[in-house]
């Protein structure tokens, strides 16, 4: 017999399902075949690596695109898998990074703001944001504060349009606020787990006050903006 | 378990969309890598995962817990990658001619040693190279662990077709890891 006859026992033999018999065959045949020997060895080792190939995770927005998809509520607050604190304990860690990254992404806009009147819901996020971090033991009632003060923000700036800012401005800020609103997804997703995690808490309370921070510059550009428009028209 | 993905089921199918976001969380992690691997590409994976839950949420009132969960979602994953590679086949039919032409010469290529350990991001790599129809039958039974039975049963094929298919993948995979190989060891020389 030559090696043509033993193609298939080989995959079999690799995979402990030949028979005694072809298997006592083969064994004999690759004795002297070193060509054969070989392949038997390659195969083993394809078989071996391919059985412990890592698993791999899909990207976040999977979910994002499946839960818009199925309409499901509360599909916003999706976290990437290997953020998910079944997974992992430093979410939070992880959160407060990416807040870096973003903040330190957006200081061009913020060298744009120069000094200027803060327009009046500013104040409101203000005084949240104060009496978030420095006054108020409750948790809960600094995150209902920021709350409110993002939804008035929110408000002022969908009033404004969409045209209330050039292109370039408007998706950096965009950009931003969609790169906070995941860190915030995934820390309320690490809090819903353990609620008491106090570095969750302190990372919420770090990304709303960042929200709150880039809705008051988006508002203050917008009002710029207006101002030089209004100049420009006169 | 079963009571458990019964449960589950119920509770997505009453719109409660955490429990939803629950069977996500459980089972994306396997389908993708299995999504992946059977079609070469981590971008149609993701929209063919988009698809599989999506058509799990429009049809778990069919599940009735004859199966786990997993299985059931993995013949949906399996069943929509399958439904894309016949789609993407058909429209790259002389694609796959060329690629299945190469074998022949692959057969004579000169043979170092494969390593014995190798590298999985090479080996990711190269089953992606493979041609559709030994890709996934090589999946299925050397990354999934499937008897030959079954993965002729799940692709429609004799089980004779699937070892022949498994031979081929494993045997142009051998070839890629070493033609790898000696590009690796050349530019060491270098």
């Amino acid at each position: 017999m030559n090696c043509d006859d033993f193609t298939l026992t080989i995959d079999d033999y690799v995979d402990g399902t030949a028979d005694a018999a072809d298997a006592t065959a083969l064994e004999h045949h690759l004795s002297g075949c070193p060509s054969c020997r070989s392949m038997v060895a390659d195969f083993r080792a394809i078989r071996m690596a391919a059985r412990t190939l890592p698993p791999l995770e899909p990207p976040a927005r999977v979910w994002h695109a499946v839960a818009a998809r199925i309409e499901a509520p509360g599909a916003r607050q999706a976290t990437a898998p290997w953020l998910a604190p079944s997974n992992w304990g430093w979410q939070p860690l992880a959160a407060a990074a990416m807040l870096a990254v973003v903040v330190s992404g957006l200081t061009w806009v913020g060298g744009r703001l120069g000094t200027r009147p803060a327009p009046a819901t500013a104040s409101v996020a203000r005084a949240a944001a104060e009496t978030g971090t420095d006054a108020v033991d409750d948790f809960q009632t600094a995150e209902a504060l920021y709350a409110d003060a993002i939804a008035s923000l929110e408000a002022e700036t969908a009033a404004a349009g969409p045209a209330a800012l050039d292109v370039v401005t408007a998706a950096a800020l965009q950009g931003g606020l969609e790169a906070i609103d995941e860190v915030i997804g995934d820390t309320r997703q690490a809090l819903a787990r353990e609620p008491d995690d106090e570095l969750s808490q302190e990372s919420l309370l770090d990304a709303l006050g960042s929200k709150v921070a880039l809705l008051q510059d988006t508002v203050a550009l917008i009002h710029d903006r207006n101002g030089l428009d209004e100049g420009f028209n006169q | 378990m079963r009571a458990e993905d019964l449960e589950l089921a119920r509770r997505c199918l009453s719109g409660d969309a955490a429990a939803f976001e629950d069977l996500y969380r459980a089972h994306a992690g396997r389908l993708f890598s299995l999504l992946t691997r059977m079609a070469g590409s981590a971008q149609d994976a993701e929209d063919l995962l988009q698809d599989v839950f999506v058509q799990a949420h429009r049809k778990l009132g069919s599940f009735r817990g004859e199966s786990s969960l997993g299985t059931w979602l993995y013949r949906l994953a399996v069943n929509q990658c399958l439904d894309h590679l016949r789609g993407r086949q058909v429209r790259m039919a002389r694609a796959t001619d060329s690629l299945d032409a190469d074998d022949a010469a692959e057969a004579v290529a000169p043979a170092p040693a494969t390593p014995q350990a190798i590298d999985r991001i090479d080996l990711e790599r190269a089953i992606a190279q493979l041609p559709e129809g030994c890709r996934t039958a090589f999946v299925l039974h050397d990354v999934e662990g499937l008897e030959h039975h079954e993965v002729a049963e799940t692709l429609g094929i004799s089980e004779g077709t699937s070892k022949s298919q498994v031979h081929k993948a494993r045997t142009k995979l051998r070839a890629l890891l070493r033609a790898r190989t000696q590009r690796a060891d050349a530019l060491e020389r270098v």
